[in-house]
């Protein structure tokens, strides 16, 4: 539950009235929908526009830039995010509550491309007070199973502390290639206190999670981490980002990846399409 | 003599909503301004502490007074104080989307 709190107020007095609240009470039946949505394929300027229509912009800082290629990316769009290794991302600034939470169930999806990576490289990620949310990520040296090599990830602290414990769903290691598109769909599904990856619509990984509420409207980051910076930036393009309430599953996913008949390749304007 | 100043505010939710205040607005002497009423309007209607919408419903809210002398409203989501002012416009409404 939300509460809109409101006192009026006169101005050439500077007396103000007792509060009025308003509950704000949504369905506790679980509705898919897209939050959050950034195409991120203008091909110019320094915003990004959020394409469901609710005004989350994405402002580019840095070295990341929109930009076009000659051949269409898989998700169909010629035009994306390209940043260069120095600490450019695309942030958003929600006005008063996360976009999404830890709170409860979500499904976050990108199209990625990474040129390379020394360490971790962050493709999508939101701040919390302390830490972070979450984290889609690529991680140069994962082991697994006696293998060492570079693995995607969706990784969660347990709580907003410096320090936390992180539990991770990740890609086996030497699964994550450079210089190839892929789509990362990252979901909390936190009635079952787990956290899922999917690469390329296949799920790759899984681990537990835990709900912790984000106390913060926390910034989100295409192509970057809390705080910002090289140490965990992009060297390459991201396209088509889409935060969605709710943990997607089964044929969702699917939809997420591919697209429909209508949206080709286009899962964020098909999910968004078929929930809206 | 009376006439109506508008302005709004925005906010809400991880999905986007929007406050939209209308203040009523007649010169009197000092007076603390009486509680302001909060109405949900626009496309998809909210009910105090009722679920109607689901999550991701862009919400409008419209916050009047005018039985009061006020020139702007304080707001706040989740708990707490308003600490938000929505100032007031010059054309009897105006709008603000949150980002």
């Amino acid at each position: 539950m939300i509460h809109l709190t409101v006192s009026a107020v006169d101005g050439t007095n500077g007396l103000r009235s007792p509060d009025t609240t308003f509950d704000i009470v949504v369905s506790a039946i679980a509705n898919i929908a897209t939050l959050a949505w950034w195409k991120l394929s203008a091909g110019h300027g320094t915003n990004a526009a959020d394409s469901t229509g609710f005004g989350k912009t994405a402002k580019l800082s840095g070295d990341a830039k929109q930009n076009c290629l000659k051949a269409a990316a898989p998700d169909g769009f010629r035009c994306s995010l390209l940043i260069g290794g120095g600490g450019g991302q695309a942030i958003v600034t929600p006005s008063l509550l996360p976009i999404i939470g830890n709170d409860g169930s979500f499904t976050v999806s990108a199209w990625v491309n990474l040129t390379k990576c020394a360490f971790s490289c962050v493709a999508l990620s939101e701040d919390a007070s302390h830490v972070f949310q979450f984290a889609v990520s690529l991680q140069r040296g994962c082991r697994a199973g006696g293998k060492t090599g570079p693995c995607w990830k969706l990784t969660m602290p347990v709580e907003d502390q410096q320090g936390a414990f992180e539990v991770h769903a990740a890609s086996a290691p030497g699964t994550a290639k450079f210089g190839k598109w892929t789509q990362l769909i990252g979901v909390f599904a936190a009635a079952h206190g787990m956290i899922l990856l999917y690469v390329n619509g296949v799920l790759a990984g899984q681990g537990p999670g835990q709900v912790w509420a984000g106390p913060a409207p926390g910034l989100v980051r295409i192509g970057n981490l809390t705080p910002g910076g090289t140490k965990h930036g992009w060297t390459g393009r991201i396209s088509d980002v889409c935060l969605i309430f709710n943990a997607l599953q089964g044929a969702d996913i699917t939809l997420l990846y591919k697209g429909d008949a209508t949206h080709p390749h286009d899962g964020c304007a098909a999910v968004h399409a078929r929930y809206h | 003599m009376g006439y109506r100043r508008a302005r709004n505010a925005a906010s809400l939710l991880a999905c986007a909503a929007m406050v939209v205040a209308v203040a009523g607005f007649a010169p009197r002497p000092a007076s603390t301004p009486a509680a302001p009423t909060i109405t949900s309007v626009g496309k998809f209607v909210y009910v105090n502490g009722v679920d109607t919408q689901f999550v991701g419903t862009p919400g409008l809210f419209k916050l009047s007074d005018p039985g009061s002398s006020v020139t702007g409203y304080y707001y706040a989501l989740v708990g707490s104080e308003p600490d938000i002012f929505v100032p007031a416009g010059s054309d009897g409404t105006a709008t603000h989307h949150s980002g």
